[in-house]
């Protein structure tokens, strides 16, 4: 450390006023009356992903370039970015604080680049060995199951997954049509988990039919159900098991596996959610004259917007405040379905307005095969002795997707109903994470109230307004002719430029503008962090206001 | 000393032409001065420039009101300009003209040598037809009348100063350095 | 090798022959040939220096400032209101002690525009710390250049020299003109003892609190004091190697003079001639030009002035509202010490032809005149 220069004549000193010595013996830090600090927050978007995937920082490494990192980041939390970047509802994207700004960052686009990185370059997966004695049996292959399977496969447990089907992947292979996943990124996405550890398989195995819950309970420590919904839920009308009338599931089924499907001209699909959309969509793509007709209006319809959007655009008709009535046959065949007009009465229990039949107000549709598409079912046959069920889900008791059965947890739809894959994803893991806990007497972790920024927190003056970078997609008209995925995914340079976008609310990505704006150099940069030399940090806050992205609190010296 | 005042218009070359022949003189081992008149140059416009020599340091350093010779490069200054204000009796007036100068008034009191120039100039490309650049013809005159200064002395002169046309500017000079008519 | 060449290209010339590393000047009017001249001799790589462009007379000085403290010879040249432009930094060249060269071609400051000479652009500089040398010819032009530099690095003070406008800047004379090769061994390549050096990092030209403000003022003047011996020696040694010497202030037939004749610049070189043709009329009278302004050559003044009955003051500037400038100074140089009587004539502004009549003039005014006049001595002017 520098020592104070006195002069005591001319002589001593530089003819000019040129430094001579360091300042560091001048300890400015002793006149500041508030500390800056680093505090880096939890990211908004972050907060609003239920897989709780670390987005700003895989974001954050894409900028670095450091894609294998980046896609590192997003498996801590989700294994099928390739999945949920193609078909995640992207509720982060409502959180993103750059929506107020000028538009929220395209985060799925982003992470379907990284997952679709991942499934190219198969040696980012490294294998896990197992290395716990405990064995833990995982019903169903969906996304639930897969998750859980994953997570546990991560940390050393032996997974069997029992799958009543030939093939695995559950909803993700039957439910979702291939213009918006298609099944070669399912197939490489479980290759890539059942490659990922100690995972075996059992196939055409249905659990509480072939196999009872009893069975496996001797055979494994652990069992997660992860059954998922799979029996398409009846209208509960006149006529309604016979030609003509066709559950949506298993349509999507037989799209999905390949079959030739015809549903004539007329197709009228009942229902508002994605399976309804996505019924919708592939019998357009037969051909048909398609209308969707939902009891309620386009407002509360619980599809994604973005897919009643796509649907419009495939020349979809949509009729709301409607619901079947009546079935009429002529000569074994569909002929037409009375439809009994609704309007929307008091909120129900989900706060949506519930519908109300309009008094003896009816019409009638030609129609030569109608969907139904108004929800989905479990098929709990041979589970409901075991574990305690409720309108024909499984009840949980905890956060992890605890049952009334000690070493037995459920997670995905057939816990929540018809929810979304990333919240299946998310169960799954949560229930991996308990049971590993349970297995190594671990204690809870603290739970923690995240600190988040907003853009009052956010100094605007560093970005620029651009606008969200938009994926490229095939035109309507080719879209039309098959089942070829729609969004084709960002170039190199629109993953950069979408990246680049980011705030990074609250969390530091190395900007440096802290180290290069504080006046008394009292920031120091270190390898991968700054830290404040607090002998000669003055308190100025400088740091704290040129900081892009809120990373840096503040505390009053001596409270 | 012998003072030198030069009268010409902006583009003829009169600031030049003062700066060579007091080259030339340096050439023959005088102290020399040469500056313009100083204003602020103008094409057409009336111009004046000052040689002196001496064979010791010249020490005055002011414009020339009394000169000993005159150059004239513009016949018609003549008329718009007083050019033989000052000028001393039996002096020289080199003047650049196709007119005699036999009844000349200036005849009277001051040695006369006219010399076409601007028919030199044109004839060896040096400027153009509406404004021949006559400066280093009136040298060769100035040399071949007053024997002040040598040829070879102002031909080396010209050399150094004139940036182009080296060898037609010598031609022009040596051609009116042999036909200018004087009048004593 | 002589030439005839014209005032400011024997500024070019000079510089040309001092290893200067960074030339940098605005380029349009009042510049004048000087850079132009250096431009060229750049491109042609006659002299291996940057030439830098800039947009104002300010930025010039500024790039100066910067090429200097970096420890390289830096030289500009400007006149009238490019000179008043830069007067914030030439502050600066000052306190931070950097030995630049500044030509200022002495011309009238505007309105009206002026492109005439006088004086009052540099002596408005008079305060500023820089040292001022006044010259009256093209040789002694080109040789004080090449002094200038070496008195400057050894006072580690800027140093401007001044010429006149046309009367010197214009004019064509022969001049010796020097060659680098010689000049090398008058002054050796320059190494600067402090500079920005990213191998030795120091801040420059940082705050100075009172307590050092005051000690760094104390010391420019003690390099001023010290530059009086500085100049003279440089000037000495010059002689030694090139045969020509100017002083710091050049007193011609000063010997028995009665009455002696002020001077500086172009008018100091016309006044010998007046002189000459007085004493052969039998008036005893002679001439003291001022070569050296800054730092006042007090001593060698009164030594010349203080055997004189007479001292008449020819000021070619006038400060208004007080007196010319030289005239103040003589006075201030002699207060207390002589009583020699002291005229001030002022003459010559904008241009205004200075001929050896004019001088004879005040001359003349100077010997018969018997009281001292406090008011100004205007000749020329039309009242």
């Amino acid at each position: 450390m520098g020592e104070k220069i006195t002069f005591k004549s001319y002589k001593e000193m530089p003819i000019n006023a040129m430094s001579i010595a360091d300042m560091t013996w001048n300890l400015t830090g002793s006149w500041r009356n508030i500390r800056p600090y680093y505090d880096f927050k939890m990211s908004p978007c972050r907060l609003g992903c239920p897989a709780m995937e670390d987005i700003q920082r895989y974001i954050f490494l894409v900028t670095e370039k450091r894609y294998e990192e980046a896609w590192g980041a997003i498996i801590e939390n989700n294994p099928m970015p390739a999945v949920t970047g193609r078909v995640c509802f992207h509720p982060c994207m409502d959180k993103c604080t750059r929506k107020d700004f000028d538009q929220a960052i395209n985060i799925p686009a982003i992470e379907r680049s990284l997952g679709d990185m991942g499934l190219e370059n198969r040696d980012w997966m490294k294998k896990v060995d197992a290395s716990k004695k405990e064995k833990v049996a995982v019903v169903g292959s969906g996304p639930a199951g897969l998750s859980c399977a994953f997570y546990l496969a991560r940390m050393g447990y032996q997974v069997a997954m029992f799958e009543s089907e030939k093939a695995l992947g559950g909803i993700l292979r039957w439910g979702i049509p291939e213009y918006r996943l298609p099944n070669d990124v399912v197939d490489r996405v479980i290759s890539q988990i059942l490659g990922s550890g100690p995972i075996t398989v059992r196939a055409e195995t249905t659990v509480g039919r072939d196999i009872g819950l009893d069975e496996l309970e001797k055979e494994y420590d652990a069992i997660f159900l992860g059954l998922g919904l799979m029996k398409s839920r009846s209208l509960g009308i006149e006529g309604e098991k016979g030609k003509g009338i066709e559950p949506g599931l298993e349509f999507l089924k037989k799209v999905n596996s390949g079959e030739t499907v015809s549903p004539g001209k007329r197709a009228v699909v009942v229902g508002g959610g994605n399976t309804a959309m996505d019924v919708a969509r592939c019998a357009r793509r037969t051909g048909s004259d398609v209308t969707v007709v939902y009891r309620r209006t386009m407002n509360e319809m619980p599809a994604i917007k973005d897919e009643i959007e796509e649907a419009e655009k495939e020349g979809v008709h949509f009729h709301f405040l409607a619901a079947p009535k009546e079935v009429v046959r002529s000569g074994g065949k569909l002929a037409k379905v009375v439809f009994q007009e609704m309007e929307l009465g008091e909120p129900d229990e989900s706060g949506r307005r519930r519908p109300v039949p309009v008094e003896g107000r009816t019409f009638e549709l030609e129609v030569d095969t109608l969907f139904t598409a108004i929800g989905e079912q479990a098929d709990l046959t041979g589970i409901e002795k075991k574990v305690e069920c409720e309108w024909n889900m499984i009840k949980t008791t905890g956060e992890a997707g605890e049952t009334s059965s000690a070493r037995i947890f459920a997670g995905g739809d057939v816990v929540t109903g018809a929810a979304s894959v990333v919240d299946a994803v998310a169960a799954g893991r949560k229930a991996a994470g308990k049971l590993d806990r349970i297995f190594t007497s671990a204690d809870e972790p603290a739970v923690e109230e995240p600190k988040t920024v907003g853009i009052e927190e956010i100094n605007t003056a560093y970005f620029h307004q651009t606008k969200r970078t938009l994926v490229p997609r095939i035109p309507v008209e080719e879209a039309l002719k098959g089942y070829l995925e729609i969004n084709s995914g960002f170039l190199p340079e629109q993953l950069e430029a979408e990246a680049d976008r980011c705030f990074s609310c609250g969390v530091c990505n190395f900007c440096d503008n802290c180290w290069m704006y504080c006046p008394d150099v009292a920031i120091v940069r270190l390898e991968d962090s700054y830290e404040v030399n607090y002998d000669f940090c003055k308190g100025c806050l400088v740091c704290v206001v040129e900081c892009p992205r809120g990373c840096i609190s503040t505390r009053e010296e001596g409270k | 000393m012998i003072e030198i005042r030069t009268h010409g218009r902006g583009g003829q070359g009169a600031v030049i032409a003062s700066e060579i022949l007091a080259d030339a003189f340096f050439r023959e081992d005088k102290f020399v001065q040469a500056f313009p008149a100083f204003g602020v140059e103008r094409r057409g416009a009336p111009v004046m420039s000052f040689t002196r020599i001496s064979d010791s340091e010249i020490r005055e350093r002011c414009q020339i009101y009394e000169p000993d010779h005159l150059i004239v490069l513009d016949p018609i200054l003549i008329e718009t300009v007083n050019v033989t204000s000052g000028l001393k009796e039996g002096g020289w007036i080199i003047i650049n003209t196709n007119r005699s100068m036999e009844e000349s008034e200036l005849t009277r009191k001051f040695k006369v040598a006219a010399i076409d120039a601007n028919t030199i100039a044109i004839k060896y490309g040096l400027g153009s037809r509406a404004t021949p650049i006559v400066n280093t013809a009136i040298l060769g005159a100035f040399a071949g009348a007053t024997k002040l200064v040598s040829l070879d002395a102002v031909l080396t002169a010209i050399g150094e100063f004139v940036p182009a046309k080296k060898e037609n500017n010598r031609k022009a000079t040596e051609e009116a350095y042999n036909s200018v008519i004087t009048i004593e | 090798m002589r030439k005839v060449i014209m005032g400011n290209h024997a500024v070019s010339y000079g510089v040309r022959a001092c290893d200067v590393k960074v030339l940098s000047a605005y380029p349009i009017t009042p510049q004048t040939q000087v850079v132009e001249l250096l431009s060229e001799m750049c491109a042609s790589g006659e002299i291996d220096a940057k030439f830098i462009k800039v947009e104002s007379e300010h930025s010039a000085m500024t790039a100066c400032v910067g090429a200097s403290a970096a420890g390289v010879r830096a030289f500009t040249a400007t006149s009238a209101q490019g000179l008043l432009l830069m007067h914030e930094v030439l502050h600066w060249a000052v306190g931070a002690r950097l030995p630049i060269v500044l030509a200022n071609i002495n011309r009238a400051v505007g309105p009206p525009w002026s492109i005439w000479t006088d004086q009052n652009d540099s002596l408005s500089q008079r305060d500023v710390g820089w040292l001022q040398i006044y010259c009256e010819s093209n040789q002694e032009t080109q040789d004080t250049i090449v002094q200038a530099f070496k008195i400057a690095e050894t006072v580690k003070l800027p140093v401007m020299l001044v010429l006149d406008a046309f009367f010197l800047s214009h004019t064509f004379e022969i001049v010796d003109i020097l060659e680098a090769k010689d000049v090398r061994k008058f002054l050796p390549p320059y190494v600067a003892e402090t500079k920005i050096d990213v191998d030795d990092p120091h801040s420059f030209g940082n705050l100075g609190s009172p307590s050092e403000y005051f000690e760094l003022r104390y010391m420019i003047q003690k390099a001023m004091e010290e530059a009086r011996d500085v100049v003279k020696d440089v000037d000495i040694e010059f002689k030694e190697h090139f045969g020509r010497g100017y002083g710091v202030v050049h007193p011609y037939r000063c010997d028995g003079a009665d009455v002696i004749l002020v001077t500086s610049g172009t008018v100091a070189s016309t006044t010998r001639a007046v002189i000459d043709e007085m004493r052969d009329e039998g008036i005893k009278i002679g001439s003291l030009k001022i070569r050296l302004f800054r730092p006042f050559p007090v001593e060698e003044v009164y030594e010349v002035l203080s055997k004189a009955k007479k001292v008449a003051v020819i000021d070619r500037n006038i400060s208004f509202g007080h007196h010319g400038i030289f005239f103040q100074e003589i006075k201030s140089a002699l207060y207390g010490r002589t009583d020699v009587p002291i005229f001030g004539y002022i003459t010559g502004l904008g241009g205004r032809d200075v001929t050896p009549k004019v001088i004879r003039e005040i001359a003349d005014r100077a010997v018969s005149d018997e009281k001292q006049e406090r008011d100004i001595n205007w000749i020329g002017v039309k009242v």
